[in-house]
């Protein structure tokens, strides 16, 4: 009886351990410091890279930094969150990405030596929970309308194909305004002239990377409040790649826009591939990292 | 905030970044001021900190460096067109020199600073990052290089109505002339022609040297073609709609710089020129006004002018 459960349980709990196994094999140690150091205090900075190691870090797709404490060893509190910032959203991740997630905090003291941080890494492993992967085919056959899939919606994700019209019609609707700038501008204190030079610089932004979308172009428009929303590829109808040949987005996660450029026209029945994160898809490993040396 | 707002405010940050000249060092007059040069009176200008930054890293590349962004000011510092400077000693507080053997400089640190709408350029110098226990620059001496053609009125030709000698043959001038300078202005058009005959010349050596043996002087001829269609298609490629497009023969290197101008004299600000063999293209962010002159900024020796500087017991960020 004691053996005969014994190997009931025992697929499941293989099935259990391959992913924890995966996750306790990920370990988090520090790749780069960097103190840049500013004698106008308003920029500057200390950035350290993170490294993944470990067997399992080739299944992390995506990863979230939660810093809880950061001091140098002369005690001066590097982190300071603001109480209404929303969590930072996923950064996507792979062994091969250089440079690797970064931390930034404020500056160390100038005699400071080292540094500590604690704190919490979130890993995203859509190998963990299939449905963090989503197929929606022939996504192109009804442009200007969202598209209709249950686990977009459970994720409050909306994802809007659209048509080149409509496309430049929301990205000009989605452009501050001259009058925006100025009152922004002004609730930084900034001068009129500084105030007319942005207004210039967003003229020439908008001419430099106003590319008009060609046949060669997907469009899309994303809304992803709970910023649940990794990635979004296209697929041949069989699921191979479609390769793209660039790729510009415009706007944040509650409104954006994205144009994906292939070498030739999207086949009429290209797949989307949409990666959103789950629950069951993540781990959280803890952050410990003592006595950085300060460059 | 809505995301345009969120946006606006991104590019006010890159904008204040741009404008950033409130350090404490900045208030500090230099110690020493406008030497006597060479020619005629010395330049009315004091050189003073505007911005210093210390990127400390791990990396081996980019390493770390200290990054000195001068101010000038004073009398002559809003005629200053260009500017570079050259510092020849920078200590720490701790002892340490901060110079940079030559061969460790990175390129282009010598180079021309413009001056920008707002006033006089603000030239930089990297030098090696102090060390991490040092409070304050003990000393930063050397000489600020001023281009100022105001000063001497023989160092600038004006081409007006630029724009009309588009596509036409080279520019008469005797002004151009007498400093065996030669200009062309071309559309996209004639420089997409250029870079058509250049390729065809590029395959017609192909095809001539593949009939026969090649002998060295063929083969150098091929790859001199094969170069110069692959540079002007670059230029091509990078070139914009509203951007100037100049063919320049300068065989004594008399030119220093090249500017637009409107008919009252006022600068029509490009974002920058892009030199690539004998080609070079102002970039403009706007269509180029009919009546607008090029000005051709000459290397006279009255146009430049040196200013020592020696600042001391700079806080370090």
């Amino acid at each position: 009886m004691f053996l005969r459960r014994g190997r009931a349980i025992a697929p499941l709990m293989l099935l259990l351990a391959s992913p924890l196994r995966a996750a306790d094999d990920v370990k988090v140690t520090t790749a780069n410091v960097e103190d840049q150091r500013v004698s106008d205090e308003r920029f500057g900075g200390l950035t350290i890279e993170l490294q993944l190691t470990g067997a399992g870090a080739a299944d992390v797709k995506a990863i979230r930094v939660k810093v809880k404490s950061a001091k140098d060893d002369a005690g001066t509190n590097l982190s300071k969150p603001d109480k209404e910032e929303k969590p930072r959203d996923f950064e996507e991740f792979s062994k091969d990405r250089h440079p690797g997630p970064e931390i930034r905090l404020s500056n160390p003291r100038r005699d400071a030596s080292s540094i500590e941080v604690t704190g919490d890494v979130e890993l995203f492993i859509p190998a963990r929970d299939p449905s963090a992967k989503q197929k929606i085919d022939r996504f192109l056959s009804q442009l200007d309308k969202p598209l209709s899939n249950a686990a977009l919606k459970s994720a409050k994700v909306e994802i809007t194909p659209l048509s080149a019209k409509e496309y430049k019609a929301r990205q000009a609707s989605g452009r501050p305004t001259k009058e925006q700038i100025a009152e922004e501008g002004k609730k930084h204190g900034a001068s009129e002239k500084e105030i007319q030079e942005a207004i210039a610089l967003m003229d020439a932004l908008t001419s430099l990377g106003g590319e008009e979308p060609s046949e060669n172009s997907i469009l899309l428009e994303t809304k992803d409040p709970d910023g649940k929303l990794i990635s979004v590829e296209l697929a041949h109808a069989d699921g191979s790649d479609l390769h793209s040949q660039g790729r510009s987005s415009n706007g944040g996660r509650e409104l954006k826009t994205v144009k994906i450029d292939l070498a030739e026209k999207p086949p009429a029945d290209a797949a989307l591939l949409v990666t959103l994160r789950t629950s069951k898809s993540l781990v959280t490993v803890p952050l410990t990292l003592k006595e950085v040396v300060l460059p | 905030m809505s995301t345009p707002i969120r946006r606006s405010s991104l590019l006010l940050l890159i904008i204040f970044t741009a404008a950033a000249s409130a350090s404490a060092q900045s208030k500090k007059p230099a110690a020493k001021t406008s030497a006597a040069g060479p020619h005629g009176a010395p330049p009315q200008i004091q050189v003073s900190v505007d911005t210093l930054m210390d990127r400390r890293t791990t990396r081996d590349f980019p390493r770390s460096e200290l990054s000195i962004s001068f101010k000038l000011e004073g009398a002559d510092a809003n005629a200053v067109q260009s500017a570079r400077a050259r510092v020849t000693k920078a200590d720490d507080d701790t002892g340490k020199s901060l110079l940079v053997a030559a061969a460790d400089s990175k390129q282009g640190s010598e180079s021309w600073q413009e001056a920008h709408e707002g006033g006089a350029p603000t030239p930089k110098v990297d030098l090696a990052s102090p060390s991490r226990k040092a409070k304050t620059l003990a000393t930063v001496e050397g000489v600020l290089e001023a281009y100022m053609p105001s000063r001497d009125p023989a160092s600038t030709i004006q081409v007006e109505k630029i724009t009309a000698k588009k596509d036409k043959p080279p520019i008469a001038s005797p002004a151009l002339a007498a400093h065996h300078i030669r200009l062309q202005v071309l559309s996209k058009a004639a420089l997409e022609k250029e870079r058509a005959d250049a390729k065809a010349k590029a395959q017609a050596a192909q095809k001539k040297s593949k009939k026969g043996a090649q002998d060295g002087l063929e083969q150098m001829g091929e790859a001199m073609a094969d170069a110069l269609t692959s540079m002007l298609e670059r230029i091509f490629l990078t070139a914009g709609e509203n951007d100037l497009i100049l063919k320049v023969n300068d065989p004594d290197k008399k030119i220093f710089s090249l500017g637009l101008a409107a008919p009252d004299g006022s600068a029509i600000h490009s974002y920058g020129t892009m030199d690539l063999d004998s080609y070079r293209v102002v970039r403009m962010f706007e269509p180029i006004p009919p009546n607008a002159s090029l000005l051709v900024r000459l290397k006279t020796a009255k146009s430049f002018g040196q200013v020592p500087f020696s600042l001391v017991n700079l806080k370090l960020p």
